[in-house]
């Protein structure tokens, strides 16, 4: 069982391509706000939030979430993994919600929609929390091996990240993937669900986010993000690199950077009480001062 | 030395009547944040906020602190008292300094001048904090010149010759310094105060009796308090309960008058708590500074620390097993006991809450707000009493993180002075995970450790995962010794499983006992004190002539399986015996309703203090959970028990010690064993053999509650 059913759950429409969002908004409107869970990467569903939902609404939040399309009760088109699908999907949510600004909570490949609705939709979006954001403004996160649609002689590694690899034997995929995620000590069961919540995804699918993925505007739209913004990053992430978010942090002076020391690439799902806690100080610190915060505040995971 | 030095200090000029105010700057150069201090009126200068400037400087705020006209190294004018003089003095230094915005936090009088202040320049105030307001509720209006004339006359009456001082002109005007020690002593009447006395008796030394009047007489005769209606931005109202110089009455009077302000009231505090208790203040200010309102729920009160007379225990009991609710309640009693006056709350959720009402115990109201583990737990139970706990207990991180994050809102608020987690997992595995969370002492309770592996047909996957469970908590434990003050094992060390923790790590029997105080078993209940067997069975209605078999099955809905087995193959039973009646106790979780009526088959829903009926019974049938199956061994009564199929707990920890116990092996039946002709079998075999069972010794709530009893 969950900790906290939905309140109300439904479908949003994605008005440009027809793509169904099914949604799921947690406890009442509130004075505080709205927070929104944005999906990250389909390989997983709305579930990854599981350790934050019940403890946003317990503080007053209302919060919001949605399945990725392309997994859970969402629409699998067989194209339109873009950036741009993505922010418009949160978009339809909100409308379908009837939420007119909300603080985000974006989680890797969420952080490249989650730029995109700050900019974009400003209007929207009073806050803005990334988790180990996989946006990239200058160089690549990583060069892989071999290159993503040609069959890679060693399935090794990164060489598993592979289209044709993920045709082959997407659960190899998925198992290394979920281990890669979580590189502290004793995460089986957040690996376990990961691999869970990708069960029935397609490889199709899952090469068509990585092709669609290219965003070269990036460069421009990524220090237009005014919101407060709070950056959460493990200094043990092994898929999206903690240099790569202080490169791209030296483009936004207002943000504040939290490193989790010890951590990999999803602390809020293996050290959710320091995250929430963090949270829960930036989304209800005043926005009436012009706050520089500061820079950087490094926490270490008990066990490293 | 101070703390701090001053970045910069200097003058700012009234424009209006020509009077320097001598102010100081902390902190920061170029900040985004500024924090202004007001002086109390004339009494304390700008030194009154040296516990607060070093901590606000350090926090990224420029802090300015000044003397009230009057005082200090300001000048001291004879006239010009008036809150519009001293609003205009603040401006000129906010000018002086190019501050464009700030908090302000002033005490006593302050608010006269920063409240006009707020109203009538909203840019520059973004918060107030008025801390032991002076509001003068009393002048509704402006006084006119005559009143001012009357009220000087009134307030310089003649004094009696060797009358003691009070606050009245005439003794400001001649004894100042004795006035000041007197009104120092009466506003700091939390118990060894005297350094602060000492401090504010000598910063009133820093102005003039008469000067002292004069500010009285204007701060009073100018505005009568309409701009509390028009104070723009938050404003928090910080009052100790006890102040004698401004009740607390009049606070609250003030925090109704201003909309939208916040009260925090600190409780057995005088007038000045931000000397006397100036690290919860600072927090406070802080919060209220950078928050703007507090979280919905969050206490507005905190009593300080001296003042706390009787001691708080949190007890946290976990739902899954009635029987750690009742060794928890006997625990406590014990403990109150030992600990005359404590107090102690549960935090705790049903069914372990219909405990702690028959007990007449104290439930915390944010229990209601606990994510419900018993529903996860039987909603994961397989069709054939199956249970695997620990795969369910797996299953449950989300609900054990939403409820530890209840127990860390209820501590935050609360000060207990210890915690006490009966198998509370949460508790327990969140604390190892974030030990600076941890701010009482923590007492751990439970009657095994380490996680078993139950299920063989999955290539070995559970092995590996209980095993790794293990490790996380060995290593949490070995490398943060101080997050459990006292881990008591529920149990003697025999009653420890010949287990490992898995591959590659120690036995259980070895590591168990260099971690833990091996408590004994906590019985709750003297087999003793049952009194007469006859009346005992009277009291339920079981007769002499007749056998009583009563089958339970703990707190949860997870034996409703086997509740129906047994009573379905009780007619079988009864053609061997057929002076057998059988009695089914529900419990709290579990509609009897949905049961079958069958002939000579009684249902009961919870039955308060269970053990009572167990003991009358001539047998039972009961599920595998230790509490139950121990309170039978401890009465001498025979059983037969189904310990859940998968339930590590059951078949393995509870079974191998009811077979230390004596209990016959025949007696543990599998629930694939458990058909109609073996079940009326093995009963009528229960029933004609008598029970050898080794004695089960009291003293374990006594020995668990000394323990924890250290701690306090």
């Amino acid at each position: 069982m969950r900790a906290l059913e939905p309140h109300i759950t439904g479908y949003a429409r994605n008005a440009s391509d027809g793509v169904e969002l099914y949604y799921e908004v947690f406890g009442e409107e509130s004075t505080r706000g709205t927070v929104l869970c944005l999906p990250t990467w389909s390989l997983v569903h709305s579930r990854v939030w599981k350790m934050q939902v019940t403890f946003l609404v317990r503080l007053g939040y209302r919060v919001v979430t949605f399945d990725g399309r392309g997994n859970g009760r969402s629409g699998r088109p067989e194209s339109g993994y873009g950036t741009h699908d993505f922010a418009a999907d949160a978009i339809a949510v909100l409308d379908a919600a009837g939420v007119d600004r909300a603080a985000l909570l974006a989680f890797s490949a969420g952080g490249r929609w989650g730029a995109v609705l700050a900019v974009e939709h400003a209007p929207r979006v009073d806050r803005v929390v990334l988790i180990a954001p996989s946006v990239t403004i200058s160089k690549p996160l990583r060069t892989l091996p071999t290159p993503f649609t040609e069959r890679p002689a060693q399935r090794d590694g990164w060489n598993k990240y592979n289209a044709v690899h993920w045709r082959e034997d997407l659960a190899d995929f998925r198992r290394w993937f979920a281990q890669t995620i979580f590189t502290e000590p004793h995460s089986t069961k957040g690996q376990d669900d990961i691999v869970t919540w990708s069960d029935d995804i397609t490889p199709d699918m899952l090469v068509a986010t990585v092709l669609e993925s290219s965003m070269p505007w990036m460069r421009d739209l990524w220090p237009r993000i005014a919101q407060p913004l709070l950056v959460v990053h493990g200094d043990e992430d092994a898929v999206s690199s903690l240099q790569n978010t202080r490169e791209l942090l030296a483009h936004l002076p207002q943000a504040r950077l939290a490193v989790f020391e010890g951590s990999g690439h999803a602390p809020h799902v293996r050290d959710p009480v320091r995250f929430n806690l963090l949270v829960e100080e930036f989304l209800s610190s005043s926005t009436g001062v012009q706050v520089r915060e500061q820079s950087e505040g490094a926490v270490s995971h008990a066990s490293a | 030395m101070r703390a701090l030095e001053p970045r910069r200090s200097g003058f700012a000029v009234n424009p209006c009547d020509g009077v320097r105010v001598s102010f100081e700057v902390f902190g920061p150069e170029d900040p985004a944040r500024t924090v202004v201090f007001a002086p109390a009126g004339l009494f304390a200068h700008g030194r009154l906020w040296k516990m607060q400037v070093p901590f606000f400087a350090h926090a990224g705020y420029r802090v300015v602190t000044y003397d009230a006209r009057g005082s200090g190294r300001s000048d001291r004018p004879d006239t010009g008292y008036t809150p519009q003089r001293f609003e205009e003095d603040l401006l000129a230094i906010l000018e002086t300094e190019r501050i464009e915005r700030a908090a302000f936090v002033g005490m006593t009088w302050a608010l006269r001048w920063l409240g006009p202040l707020a109203a009538r320049r909203p840019d520059l105030v973004s918060h107030i904090v008025t801390v032991g307001t002076f509001p003068t509720f009393q002048n509704v209006r402006a006084f006119t010149p005559e009143e001012v004339a009357a009220n000087l006359e009134r307030f310089m009456a003649p004094v009696q010759p060797g009358s003691p001082v009070d606050w009245r002109g005439v003794d400001i005007r001649d004894r100042w310094h004795e006035v000041a020690a007197w009104q120092a002593n009466e506003d700091l009447l939390e118990p060894h105060s005297t350094k602060a006395i000492e401090d504010l008796t000598g910063w009133a030394q820093e102005t003039e009796g008469r000067h002292m009047i004069a500010s009285c007489l204007e701060l009073t005769s100018g505005d009568p308090n309409d701009y509390f209606a028009r104070i723009p931005c938050p404003v928090l109202v910080l009052h100790g309960e006890l102040d004698p110089a401004i009740a607390l009455e009049t606070a609250v009077r003030v925090h109704e008058a201003i909309q939208g302000s916040q009260l925090v009231v600190f409780e057995g505090s005088g007038h000045v708590p931000v000397v006397r208790d100036p690290v919860r203040s600072n927090l406070v200010i802080k919060e209220f500074i950078e928050r703007g309102q507090p979280a919905p729920g969050r206490k507005q009160t905190w009593r300080r620390a001296r003042s706390r007379s009787k001691k708080r225990a949190l007890f946290i009991s976990s739902p899954i097993g009635l029987g750690h609710s009742q060794r928890d309640v006997a625990i406590a009693k014990e403990l109150r006991r030992l600990v005359p006056g404590l107090e102690v709350d549960w935090l705790a959720q049903h069914p372990v809450t219909r405990v702690l009402e028959a007990n007449q115990e104290r439930i915390h109201p944010a229990s209601r707000r606990l994510a419900g583990e018993s529903p996860h737990i039987e909603s994961l139970m397989g069709a054939d009493h199956e249970l695997n706990v620990f795969q369910a207990i797996r299953e449950m991180d989300e609900i054990l993180l939403a409820n530890f994050h209840v127990f860390l809102d209820v501590v935050r608020e609360e000060p207990y002075d210890v915690w006490v987690g009966d198998e509370a997992w949460e508790v327990d595995y969140y604390l190892h995970e974030n030990p600076e969370l941890k701010t009482a002492p923590f007492a751990w309770l439970t009657d095994f450790v380490g996680y078993l592996p139950m299920v063989e047909d999955d290539g070995g996957r559970e092995a590996f995962v209980t095993a790794d469970y293990n490790a996380e908590m060995i290593e949490q434990v070995e490398r943060f010794k101080r997050v459990r003050d006292a881990a008591i094992y529920i149990g003697e060390e025999a009653d420890i499983v010949p287990d490992s923790f898995g591959p590659d790590l120690p036995l259980i029997r070895d590591w168990l006992p260099e971690h833990y105080d091996l408590g004994g078993y906590v019985r709750y209940f003297d087999p003793a004190e049952l009194g007469n067997r006859t009346d005992l069975r009277a009291e339920f209605g079981f007769g002499s002539d007749e056998k009583v078999a009563v089958a339970a099955v703990g707190g949860t809905s997870v034996g409703a399986t086997l509740l129906r087995r047994i009573a379905t193959s009780f007619p079988l039973a009864r053609e061997r015996m057929p002076d057998l009646r059988l009695e089914v106790v529900c419990g709290p979780r579990i509609d009897p309703a949905t049961l079958p009526r069958i002939e000579g088959v009684e249902y009961h829903g919870y039955v308060h203090d269970l053990y009572r009926m167990l003991a009358a019974a001539d047998a039972a049938l009961v599920q595998g959970g230790l509490s139950t199956t121990m309170e039978l061994v401890a009465a001498g009564v025979p059983f037969l028990y189904f310990p859940l199929t998968n339930h590590f707990e059951q078949n393995r920890h509870v079974a191998h010690r009811l077979e230390r116990y004596g209990v016959p092996t025949w007696a543990r039946v599998p629930f694939t064993q458990a058909q109609p002709e073996e079940l009326a079998q093995r009963l009528e075999r229960l029933v004609q053999t008598p029970t050898t069972y080794r004695p089960v010794e009291g003293g374990g709530a006594t020995r668990a509650a000394e323990r924890i009893a250290a701690l306090l």
